[in-house]
């Protein structure tokens, strides 16, 4: 048994992650090591670690730190702070190299910080999320982005900065050197108070094209003293995210008069705020006179139905610039799809990418999709998750696939109401469409008969899918025997996900054999919550290392 | 001084190669959070955790659901000791637990990853391997 020398307990309950560490290994004197460096960082109060319990001889050293953060020592990069001078010298002389610093889920010791901040000073870009970074931080970063010119993005989304830690900020946005191309302050427990700061730096720094400031309680106030700042004639910016910022319909007047007068605005997102249909009627008709060439609109969750559907549907008539919507999570139904469809149909609308998930559409909807599919040229990809399209519906869009006009890349049909009875479509359809790259079908009962006549289609020379997604598709063994020549045959297959299917061992083993043959291309195989043996484990890390080009992810 | 060379080769060696974890470790990280981490953003109990916990991360596709038990790691090593069902060979938790069902909101499998938190108070079925837990099989409301 392992001893914490400085905690003065055994290692062994393991459930107690929080706000403890705890280390085993095979070699004490390691692990006492590993112990020391990792208390080094370990910023959470120590508690007694109850209990005992006996761990495999194969257990390796795993690490959590005051937050329940993974701290452990991992091949990746971003993985916790490195343990050794040497090693931390390497990793920051690559950033440099790079000028790019990317840091995800890492408490900061003092020490630590003081030496990203050296690497800072010559960034271009800068990623700190979910660092437990406060306002203290913010006054250093304030005069990094003070003294660092070529600094162009700042990301720090899921740190507790607060008003004040956005007050020393801006203090460096201000500076007339500062030229700040991103600012992404995504959760980060800002309120509207923040909002006059960033109205300034709006206003001032015309290099300033993106601001994220979605998941912060700006509110409908707040919002509008940013609008006041994007008003400004010196404000270039091109993209803005107010996801979840508790904004409300009385939003929407400040909101078009910024679209007024701003051209250079390209995308919108909206999602997650309670806007209902008045306010996005209002939202439309603005988007429809403003001068601006608007591409990308997210609207998901924001009480949309129908009724609003009219004026969504003028917005894609009239903006041919618009290439992405997204309306998910908006109850529109089939009333609401058809009156959309009447916009989309039309020439001037050049629609790219496409989102309707969970939109109470059926397989009424599926008519003018299928037209929409078959006519609409320029449409490249379109969810339909989450909605009950079932075999009917979704034969229908398989016929329009079929249509040499379309041009579909991406088509997204999890969890739609399918079961084995459309496989056969799906099949001729992936058989005669060249185009479609992409195709999530999990979460439907396929069964392994459905997957077989799937795998049919996949095998016809026209067919060139390159991502498949079967994940929850009631999928055995059965079927892993036809998948694995598929695998070993399609050299355009590169992605596969078969999660939450009980492949059990036999089928796994199947997938490895493929995964082993030089026919095979792929290159992440993605199976998240299956249960397999040791013995299989164990085969999968040795495929993983002797074939370092696939990445098995679960 | 050995020891000290040992120490750093096999720290250089861990950090360069494969990543070293037992399957009930990672059953851990992936399941349970006991006390449940209160985060900043409620509704982003979720995200924050699977990223915490690198469920999710940059370069990975989204896992479409995950569940995190509030309850400590021994109630579910206890569940292992109890008789399995005959059928399936899971073993269940004789209380129910405190959970936290995420479940991937209809968006994209490329992060960054939105999820819907839904709290139960269910039973918990594992795979057992060991005697430690090592996949969690699905949870269930108890009969009454």
């Amino acid at each position: 048994m392992i001893r914490c020398e400085k905690l003065k307990l055994p290692l062994s309950s393991p459930g107690a992650f929080y706000n403890t560490c705890f280390v085993t290994s095979q070699t004490p004197s390691c692990a006492q090591c590993l112990l020391r460096k990792a208390l080094r960082s370990c910023h959470g109060r120590k508690r007694a670690v109850r209990g005992q319990q006996r761990f495999p001889p194969s257990s390796r050293h795993h690490v959590y730190d005051s937050r329940g953060c993974v701290v452990t020592a991992a091949g990746r990069r971003r993985l916790g702070p490195p343990r050794s001078a040497r090693h931390r010298q390497q990793r920051d002389l690559i950033s440099t190299v790079k000028m790019e610093l990317d840091i995800q889920c890492e408490e900061m010791s003092p020490s630590r910080w003081a030496e990203l901040l050296t690497t800072m000073k010559s960034c271009k870009s800068i990623r700190l999320d979910d660092c437990n970074l406060s306002s203290s931080n913010c006054e250093d970063l304030s005069s990094i982005i003070n003294t660092n010119p070529s600094l162009t993005e700042l990301k720090l989304n899921n740190n507790e900065l607060g008003d004040a830690g956005v007050e020393y900020l801006c203090k460096g946005l201000l500076t007339p050197s500062c030229s700040l191309q991103k600012l992404w302050l995504q959760n980060c427990n800002l309120t509207s108070a923040s909002c006059e700061t960033l109205r300034s730096v709006l206003s001032a720094q015309p290099t300033l094209t993106e601001l994220h400031v979605g998941d912060n309680k700006l509110g409908t106030a707040g919002v509008k003293v940013l609008c006041q700042g994007i008003m400004n004639p010196s404000c270039k910016l091109q993209k803005l995210q107010l996801e979840y910022c508790e904004l409300t319909a009385d939003i929407v007047e400040a909101l078009n008069a910024a679209l007024q007068s701003k051209p250079t605005l390209k995308e919108l997102s909206l999602s997650n705020n309670t806007l209902g249909d008045t306010a996005v009627k209002q939202l439309c008709r603005g988007l429809v006179e403003a001068s601006c060439n608007l591409e990308l609109l997210h609207l998901e969750n924001c009480g949309i139905t129908s009724d609003s559907c009219m004026e969504i549907s003028a917005v894609l008539r009239n903006k041919s610039s618009l290439m992405d919507l997204s309306v998910g999570d908006n109850k529109i139904g089939d009333s609401g799809l058809a009156l959309l469809c009447q916009g989309m149909m039309h020439p001037s609308c050049k629609i790219q990418k496409l989102w309707l998930w969970d939109c109470d559409l059926t397989s009424a909807s599926c008519k003018d999709l299928s037209r929409l599919i078959s006519t609409k040229e320029t449409l490249t990809e379109i969810s339909l998750i989450d909605n009950n399209l079932r075999d009917s519906g979704m034969e229908m869009l398989c016929q329009a696939l079929k249509d040499p006009k379309s041009k579909l890349q991406e088509l997204w049909v999890r969890e739609c109401g399918l079961t084995t009875a459309c496989c056969k479509a799906v099949s001729s359809a992936v058989s005669t469409n060249k185009h479609l790259k992409v195709l999530h079908i999990g979460e439907n009962k396929l069964g392994d008969a459905g997957v077989e006549l799937l795998c049919e289609g996949l095998m016809h020379p026209n067919c060139n899918i390159q991502s498949l997604w079967l994940g929850n598709c009631d999928l055995t063994a059965g079927c892993c025997a036809t998948l694995a020549t598929v695998m070993a045959t399609k050299q355009c297959l590169t992605e596969l996900d078969l999660s939450y299917n009980p492949l059990d061992d036999e089928g796994i083993r199947k997938i490895c054999e493929a995964l082993r043959k030089p026919g095979c291309n792929v290159q992440q195989l993605i199976l998240y919550d299956i249960l397999w043996s040791s013995e299989v484990d164990d085969e999968l890390r040795a495929l993983e290392e002797s074939k370092p080009e696939v990445k098995i992810i679960s | 001084m050995a020891g000290w060379v040992l120490c750093m080769t096999l720290v250089l060696a861990a950090l360069a190669g494969a990543v070293g974890e037992t399957r009930y470790e990672k059953f851990l990280r992936q399941h349970v959070d006991n006390p449940r981490t209160s985060t900043l953003a409620a509704h982003r109990y979720c995200e924050t955790m699977l990223a915490r916990r690198r469920v999710t991360a940059p370069g990975r596709p989204c896992k479409p659901s995950n569940t995190f038990v509030h309850a400590p790691a021994e109630d579910l090593v206890a569940a292992c000791s109890q008789a399995p069902d005959p059928t399936t060979g899971f073993h269940s938790t004789p209380r129910a637990m405190s959970l936290t069902a995420c479940r991937l909101r209809g968006g994209d499998t490329r992060p960054p990853c939105a999820y819907r938190a839904r709290q139960v108070q269910h039973h918990v079925r594992v795979a057992c391997r060991d005697g430690l837990p090592v996949h969690l099989a699905g949870t269930y409301v108890a009969p009454s």
